[in-house]
């Protein structure tokens, strides 16, 4: 996601007026002939009657994008002698010309001019908010190529400096689609009546970074308490936010308004989402994809069954390492993807089977179901819980339950916990750690030694609910050992996806 | 190379024709013996009972109409007869009937030796009986009495439940359990059966005896072939097309002394077979369940009509004395102890294990609807709570959610 800086060359000679860019250009660099042509002359420049060669260095790259169509530009007017070689000393530029002469902002402007070597960098007025994120460099913004030229000319002075973005605090925007400026109360637990289980749930799955499962008929809640998680998990620091705003940035989103916000992000793509949608790629544009822009934040995916087995199974490596790498024949990439991925489906075709005796599926019909979930990928969830309808009276209730305020504060002691315990979460504790960490009661191990008997908990499962109860625990306020109401709740917390395939619930 | 074949074989071969359906071949079999008839296919003349009736002149028919159809039908029975003889001619009865006795497979035949009196006079009386099993060498001799235990492949655990125990009960006094091994409750109820020492455990399937269905019982299906008799209408391969099941379950219906419905919703396959006993005058017991529980609601409907209470194999073996079966209950002091030993923990339960356990249904409940429904108590105290009853034996957890026992 890093960007490289580009040398732009120009050369004109006497011969046969012609036009060519080398150094692997892709179509859109290709193109910036005419646009860089209308430019000139709309800006009131002259186009050079000889031969233009622009050369894109380091050559072995290749290049996409508008976004040398200002250097060229630029070039150009030195190579033709408009503007001084000496003007241009230590500045970058990046930008897309209009054919009216106005500069235009491009995607992943963030990594752009992290990347520049230049400690001052010309762009568009709309690239400003973006360009100022990685800080260090002096950020002018400008409006046209004719404004350019005045002032590298010194006809007209720089701008004054933008102001400079805040990370600003609290601000919490809708999650999921709609505006990212348009900052309304966000989702609280509050509006959330009874579901106790899953509420639990996505207050343990914050504190400890657990990936969750929610299973249930349709109207039982799952998208509705999904969208609440956002609410209870802490805010981004600044630099969290920075590597937020560079994904975004990188996948052509842009930031909002002149802040960085410090909200993490919610995605929640449609289950039709491409492999390419989803884990990220591109042929010469490498774009993040759903995973990365939810890095820091959570991914939403609902109807898990729903989507391609195969765009799931593509889930399964960045979930453990945090970064997804894309290798294309031409380029490739790593994205950030340390996201907390939230699941929501029924429990089986019709609906209904949370519980045996309700559902009206076939066994075949369950076990096509069950199928197109890879068991890995279901065992990557800590937490499975199955939700049901809640009962009328609890819907009619007035009381509200409780708030997402307070939540996120215990979940924001519990993290704190953790990290000072182990130096990360508990999602991501290693196996090793668990007996010095989250070591047991002899009643909690008993519990444990007899579901393991049963064969109701794997030895696998074993590791995950130990994990989940230490985040019980930490909830609670219990530096001790894990102790057997803890390690009951944990267990429960993974028990529950119904019918849905019942050999993979251990 | 000629050998004389015996008479099943022809049977086999006839049923293998085409377009020969099972109600044309009972018609043949209960007027022909089966090598004979085999003979007039092969001579190219109908045999007697195999064609359709001749069309009748309706009332509103005028004679040209009435001729017309008289035509067709007579084109029809003469073409289908040229199909019969040709197969027929190309059929190799030997080989055919050497996949039957290779596999190990005894076949009986309507009107021939070996059939089962109980379906011989049945309306719907199967052409041809495939069996395997430790009975069946050539002449089955079906033990007896027997009861079928049906029930609905979405059970619930305590369906489950109630068909083992009873399944288990009624073979332990030698009580023959006929069920159709297809999910839930037919399972349930042969594991049960094959778990006690006495009985012979029927299974009537609805594909071939080769082809495993639903092949997840397989296990099972080899244990009824070792210890008691698997039965099939269908020729080896068929495989399982959706309407075997409800002609397998006449079968069922037909054979059995008492049908025991454990579970079943108002519609599905085991109410199939309650109409298929009704029809035939066998007496129709069920199993009360919650009124909650949409597995029961079947039953609960029987027994609002008036069949009778099965509450255990103690009830369906009073019903099977009625019928003159003298029966000696000996399973009675066992499901005793098992209640009194539920019955001493609750007397040493916790308030707190009182609180948790009121509110658990005796069908399955959801975890979230337990701890919703216990608003006082701490998700870690619910969970940890149900683990201790769980440890009790009052309680039993499954993906999620969790029942009385």
């Amino acid at each position: 996601m890093d960007g490289s800086p580009v040398t732009v060359e120009v050369h004109l000679s006497n011969g046969l007026p012609g036009y060519t860019v080398v150094g692997l250009p892709d179509a859109s660099c290709r193109e910036s002939r005419d646009r860089v042509r209308a430019a000139l002359l709309s800006s009131g420049l002259s186009w050079y009657q000889k031969r233009i060669t622009v050369n894109l260095a380091p050559t072995g790259m290749r290049k996409a994008g508008a976004g040398l169509d200002l250097p060229i530009a630029v070039g150009l007017l030195m190579a033709g002698g408009e503007v001084e070689t000496a003007s241009t000393e230590g500045i970058a530029f990046i930008g897309e010309l209009g054919l009216d002469g106005s500069i235009r902002t491009v995607p992943g402007m963030v990594s752009l001019v992290d990347a520049v070597r230049a400690n001052v960098v010309v762009v568009s007025p709309a690239a400003v908010p973006e360009a100022q994120i990685p800080g260090g460099k002096e950020v002018r913004a400008v409006g046209t190529l004719a404004e350019l030229v005045a002032m590298l000319k010194g006809m007209k002075p720089w701008p004054p400096p933008p102001r400079p973005v805040l990370a600003v605090a609290g601000s919490r925007v809708e999650p999921g689609g709609g505006s990212r400026a348009r900052r309304t109360r966000f989702f609280d637990m509050a509006d959330v009546r009874g579901q106790r289980l899953g509420r639990r749930a996505l207050e343990i799955a914050a504190a400890g970074a657990h990936h969750v499962m929610l299973v249930g008929p349709p109207g039982s809640g799952k998208t509705m308490l999904a969208r609440r998680l956002l609410g209870i998990l802490p805010l981004l620091t600044r630099d969290e936010a920075v590597e937020v705003a560079r994904v975004r940035s990188a996948a052509g989103l842009g930031v909002d308004g002149d802040v960085l916000s410090r909200t993490p992000p919610f995605r929640a793509p449609h289950h039709g989402a491409s492999m390419a949608a989803l884990v990220g790629g591109g042929s010469s544009w490498m774009r993040p994809g759903e995973i990365s822009l939810a890095d820091r934040g959570v991914l939403f995916l609902d109807e898990l069954g729903e989507f391609q087995s195969g765009v799931l199974d593509g889930l399964r490596e960045p979930l453990e390492e945090g970064v997804v790498r894309i290798s294309r024949a031409r380029s490739s990439a790593v994205f950030p993807a340390r996201f907390l991925l939230v699941a929501a489906m029924n429990p089986c075709p019709c609906g209904e089977g949370s519980v045996p005796g309700q559902c009206r599926c076939l066994p075949p019909a369950l076990a096509r179901y069950a199928r197109r979930l890879s068991g890995p990928l279901v065992d990557r969830f800590d937490i499975r819980i199955g939700l049901s309808r809640p009962a009328p009276e609890e819907l009619m209730s007035k009381d509200r339950g409780e708030a997402s305020a307070p939540i996120a504060r215990r979940v924001a002691t519990a993290r704190q916990v953790a990290l000072d315990r182990g130096g990360c979460l508990n999602g991501a504790m290693p196996d090793a750690d668990l007996d010095l960490h989250a070591p047991l009661t002899t009643r909690a191990e008993a519990i444990l030694a007899r579901k393991l008997a049963t064969g109701s908990l794997s030895a696998r499962g074993m590791v995950r609910v130990r994990r989940v109860a230490r985040t019980i625990a930490d909830l609670e306020g219990c530096s001790g050992p894990v102790e057997e109401h803890h390690l009951a709740e944990a267990i429960e917390m993974r028990a529950g996806i119904g019918t849905l395939a019942p050999e993979l619930a251990a | 190379m000629f050998r004389t074949l015996p008479l099943p074989a022809y049977a086999v071969a006839l049923q293998s024709l085409p377009g020969m359906s099972s109600e044309r071949l009972q018609r043949i079999l209960a007027v022909c013996a089966p090598d004979e008839a085999w003979a007039e296919v092969i001579k190219g003349t109908q045999p007697e009972g195999a064609g359709n009736d001749a069309p009748r002149k309706e009332g509103s028919d005028s004679p040209a109409t009435t001729r017309r159809r008289v035509l067709r039908w007579a084109e029809q029975e003469a073409e289908r007869t040229a199909r019969w003889t040709g197969a027929a001619r190309n059929t190799d009865v030997t080989s055919l009937w050497d996949r039957y006795c290779q596999a190990g497979i005894g076949v009986v035949h309507l009107r021939g030796d070996g059939y089962p009196p109980e379906l011989s006079d049945d309306p719907e009386a199967p052409p041809i009986l495939f069996f395997r099993g430790s009975r069946s060498n050539g002449l089955v001799e079906l033990p007896a009495p027997r009861v079928a235990m049906i029930g609905t492949r979405s059970s619930t655990g305590y369906g489950r439940d109630v068909a083992t125990a009873m399944g288990a009960a009624l073979a332990e006094v030698g009580v023959s359990v006929i069920s159709g091994l297809a999910h839930g409750i037919d399972t349930a109820a042969h594991r049960g059966a094959l778990s006690a020492e006495g009985g012979v455990p029927i299974a009537v399937v609805g594909s071939g005896l080769d082809v495993v269905y639903p092949p997840s019982s397989r296990h099972l299906w080899q244990q009824i072939a070792e210890r008691g008799l698997l039965i099939s209408e269908f020729p080896l391969g068929s495989s399982p097309s959706q309407w075997h099941f409800p002609a397998r379950n006449r079968i069922i219906a037909a054979l059995a002394h008492v049908v025991v419905v454990v579970e079943s919703r108002t519609h599905g396959g085991a109410m199939h077979t309650v109409a298929a006993a009704d029809l035939r005058g066998i007496p129709v017991m069920a199993v009360p369940g919650s009124v909650k529980s949409r597995a029961s609601e079947g039953t609960n409907m029987l027994l609002h009509s008036g069949s009778g209470v099965a509450r255990g194999a103690d009830d369906v073996l009073m019903e099977l004395s009625l019928m003159g079966w003298v029966l000696s209950p000996r399973e009675a002091s066992e499901g005793a102890d098992s209640n009194e030993s539920a019955t001493d923990f609750l007397g040493a339960i916790s308030p707190v294990q009182q609180r948790v356990l009121e509110v658990i249904n005796w069908d399955p409940t959801p975890t979230g609807k337990i701890i919703d429904r216990l608003p006082g108590m701490s998700v870690g105290m619910v969970t940890v709570t149900l683990a201790a009853l769980e440890e009790a034996g009052v309680v039993r957890s499954g993906a999620g959610w969790w029942e009385r026992v």
